[in-house]
């Protein structure tokens, strides 16, 4: 009993000792460090990260946080994550300071790990970033070496956590059956410019919209079952469409549109931001890829088939044209003798190939303001075009029902480009739509 | 092993090796030109030639930066780089034409003095081919032509 007696005093008096030891333990110099300065999460997580002191510190250490997203790109939006940080020595007990963009490393201590939340919303995005700097709060009892550096901080979408199958769109949509409505299927992660955050924030909905407006006025069995977009007017791309069954024959077809035709003013070269579609080139583009759907489907214009079969009618590479299909009627009208009087196609692009003069001449009929003179032999080969649309009841039935749905605008430069092949006596160029006074140019010479 | 057998094994050996290699071509044919045709949009529309020498023919007909004809000699490092692509393309084993369903894209078409491939860009298309035309925009658009 004596004994135990003896063995507590020893160990109280021990024990004392340690904690006399501890009060007198004194380090104010350190160097603080982090173990990764890029770091990222799924949304919805927690975004972690990891300090070390190289010396315990008898006095606890605070770290103030800021949030910045100065110079980002792909920034992060306010409602897509907490600015407010939650620390832990132990990754297990977490707990936040009443400011809660600081810290404690508290004394004794030499790691901390620090996470932040992330918000889970259902909004499709692109991978966002922002900037976090972790600053010590000033405290002249400390000799501290602060090895921090700012940290680049991602979250990615739980959503759409996808890139396009496609290299340089920025988003894919699937298109509901009847046009009812859409998915995001697939978002770029590496985007490169602030006009592509605005439209994956919001700017790509009128586009959509817009777009299934018009998909509706195809005829029910020719689907548009994709939908694509990039947002780079520097590219030069305005569009393109495909049919995506290839060699099957049927009519499901994909849409691509540059949208930085409708939000940047591609005729000038600082290229300032407009109004949605305000000077109307992009609608011209839209009409003009609508004008491929129309008349290349499988449904009124083209007979599917495979290699080595016969045809006895126009044929490209989508199949053999129907005899009283649009492109059938427009090879017999402009190919077979191709007009001679200039302006011959309404626009330069339109000289590529015939799948490209009938599409414009499609847009390009939609977009006249003015009634069509009627053509006669003697008009340019752009003036019949336009007649050959206008004669197709289908196609001249369409232009007040596009029009509904987009402004339209001559596309840049193809209607300069006629303006400088048609010149009066003087040499002065003539208006393509003043067909009057190209007929009169043409009869003087 | 008798010499004669480890003769015969170097042989094969070098004759694996340089089977292996047959993807990469050792000469090079130049020169090879490049025409980046037109889009429904505003893409750059134009043609150039690349000489042995690292010289660049360019005639930028619309959308360029500089139109018209010039004459550049890339860098002995944009030309080596552009050779370490153009090494991989052996047009006499690709077809003559890509996919062209796709409508409005712009067609790429790269020449040399025996063939040819057009193609507009998209998943069919060789990689080989993509690189060496997105480096070459690379380079023309440094040089101030794009
Ligand atoms: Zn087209």
């Amino acid at each position: 009993m004596k004994k135990l007696f003896i063995v507590t005093i020893f160990i109280t008096v021990f024990a004392i000792g340690c904690n006399k030891d501890d009060d007198d333990f004194m380090n104010l110099k350190s160097t603080l460090k982090i173990e990764n300065t890029i770091i990222g999460a799924l949304e919805g997580k927690y975004l972690y990260i990891n300090l070390s002191l190289s010396d315990e510190l008898s006095k606890d250490l605070i770290l103030k946080a800021d949030f910045s997203t100065e110079g980002v790109i792909a920034y992060i939006n306010d409602e897509d994550y907490k600015k407010e940080l939650e620390y832990s020595t132990d990754g297990k007990t977490w707990q936040k300071e009443t400011n809660t963009n600081q810290v404690k490393f508290k004394s004794r201590t030499s790691n901390l790990k620090i996470r932040i939340p992330t918000i889970d919303d259902d909004l499709p995005e692109t991978k966002e970033e922002f900037k976090l700097t972790l600053t010590p709060i000033a405290d002249t009892d400390l000799s501290l070496t602060n090895e921090l550096s700012e940290i680049k901080v991602s979250v990615v979408d739980n959503e759409v956590n996808k890139n396009p199958d496609e290299k340089g769109m920025l988003m894919e949509f699937a298109i509901a059956d009847g046009y009812t409505g859409y998915t995001v299927t697939a978002i770029q992660n590496q985007i490169s410019s602030s006009l592509e955050k605005e439209v994956i924030d919001e700017k790509y909905k009128r586009p959509v919209e817009d777009a299934l407006k018009a998909f509706k006025l195809l005829s029910p069995s020719v689907k548009v079952v994709k939908f694509t977009i990039l947002a780079d007017p520097s590219s030069g791309l305005g569009g393109y469409v495909y049919n995506t069954t290839g060699e099957k024959g049927v009519d499901e077809w994909l849409m691509g549109m540059n949208i930085g035709f409708a939000y940047v003013d591609v005729t000038t070269q600082e290229g300032g931001t407009i109004p949605f579609n305000d000077n109307g080139i992009y609608g011209n583009i839209f009409t003009h890829e609508l004008g491929h759907i129309i008349t290349l489907n499988f449904d009124k214009q083209i007979t599917f088939m495979k290699e080595g079969d016969a045809c006895n009618h126009y044929r490209n590479s989508e199949g053999c044209s129907k005899p009283n299909s649009y492109v059938n009627l427009f090879n017999t009208d402009f190919y077979v003798t191709p007009p001679t009087n200039e302006p011959t196609h309404v626009t330069g692009y339109a000289k590529t190939n015939l799948e490209e003069d009938i599409a414009e001449s499609f847009a390009h009929y939609v977009t006249q303001e003015t009634t069509i003179p009627v053509s006669t032999n003697a008009s340019s080969g752009a003036l019949q075009k336009l007649n050959f649309i206008k004669g197709k009841s289908e196609l001249d039935d369409l232009k007040s029902k596009i029009k509904t749905i987009y402004k339209l605008g001559y596309s840049d430069p193809g209607q300069q480009d006629i303006l400088a092949k048609q010149v009066d006596k003087n040499g002065k160029p003539i208006s393509c739509l003043n067909h009057k006074a190209i007929l009169k140019a043409l009869e003087k010479e | 092993m008798g010499r004669k057998n480890q003769m015969m094994i170097y042989g094969l050996l070098l004759i694996m090796l340089t089977n292996s290699c047959t993807s990469v071509q050792s000469v090079l044919p130049f020169p090879v030109s490049v025409s980046k045709e037109a889009c429904k949009g505003k893409c750059p529309v134009y043609k150039i030639i690349i000489l042995k020498s690292g010289e660049v023919d360019f005639e930028g007909v619309k959308n360029t930066k500089h139109t018209g004809r010039s004459k550049v000699l890339l860098s002995k490092k944009e030309f080596q780089e552009l050779k370490q692509v153009y090494k991989t393309i052996d047009l006499s084993k690709l077809k003559n034409s890509y996919d062209q369903r796709i409508y409005d894209l712009p067609q790429t078409v790269i020449k040399n003095s025996n063939n040819s491939v057009s193609f507009k860009r998209n998943q069919s298309v060789p990689i080989e081919l993509i690189k060496f035309v997105e480096l070459l925009d690379e380079i023309l658009k440094k040089n101030n032509l794009l």
